[in-house]
């Protein structure tokens, strides 16, 4: 029998928005790459689905990927938000796939994670959607991220 | 005389502050992360004061700032656009006895 992951922020786990709070002794950019390190498997712990670079892009289907900045709260904020709305709803787990733009070294490599004529990203977070393969929509900023999210039932 | 702010990537968030911006705010497809997304000359003519440098190399001369402030922007690390904002220039502008605000917290204050 092979055991059902669930969607979520495990109990033991901090909220992602955690990974940037003050630190007695540490700097912000010591935080900072310190998050960047870590978003990625606590996104996998969480069971959100993890963008990788250069990935397929489904050729049926509503799907979204996100690009967040790990050294941006309010990102991680929504990012908290997602994983709280996707609790145990693996059906829309699949719909979406999340990555830390910190792990791009420049646009180029942006554009792996987000293909078919995206363009810079200048402002995080930012959503891409792609109908049946083909880019549909595109939306930077956390209010229209949020408010996309909002109406595909993801938030 | 009222305190002079510094807001380092800022977009006009806080009515009295100079925005400090990188060189990538000029770029045709660049816009505001706030709605409603402008664009830099439709920042400027809605009246907000912008200047227009890399971020580790404020043009701002030393003990200048009463406080400064950050929100969401990379410190002191490198990410796809280039450097981050540097806390050295921010320690180096500010007056003494200045703040800086990162994320709306006291993240240091110049002895």
């Amino acid at each position: 029998m092979v055991a059902q992951r669930t969607v979520g922020i495990p109990q033991a786990v901090t909220a992602f928005s955690d990974l940037l709070a003050q630190q007695p002794g540490r700097s912000v950019g010591e935080i900072q790459a310190d998050a960047a390190q870590k978003l990625g498997a606590m996104l996998r712990s969480a069971g959100i689905p993890v963008r990788e670079p250069d990935g397929r892009i489904p050729l049926q289907g509503r799907h979204l990927i996100l690009g967040v900045a790990s050294f941006s709260t309010v990102d991680l904020q929504l990012l908290d938000e997602l994983a709280q709305a996707l609790d145990g709803s693996r059906a829309d787990a699949q719909r979406v796939a999340v990555f830390d733009l910190q792990q791009c070294r420049d646009q180029h490599d942006v554009a792996r994670y987000l293909p078919g004529a995206f363009g810079p990203v200048w402002n995080t977070p930012v959503l891409g959607i792609w109908d049946n393969g083909s880019l549909a929509r595109r939306i930077d900023g956390v209010a229209g991220c949020r408010q996309m999210l909002q109406q595909e039932g993801l938030l | 005389m009222s305190d002079f702010r510094v807001y380092l990537g800022g977009e006009g968030e806080v009515s009295d502050a100079l925005n400090q911006q990188p060189a990538w705010a000029v770029e045709p497809t660049w816009r505001t992360s706030q709605p409603p997304a402008r664009d830099l000359a439709e920042c400027v003519r809605a009246g907000l004061r912008v200047l227009l440098c890399p971020n580790d190399d404020i043009a701002l001369p030393d003990e200048c700032a009463d406080e400064v402030m950050t929100n969401s922007v990379p410190v002191d690390i490198s990410m796809w656009l280039g450097v981050g904002i540097s806390s050295g220039e921010i320690k180096r502008i500010l007056k003494r006895g200045g703040a800086w605000w990162h994320n709306g917290r006291l993240e240091f204050r110049k002895p």
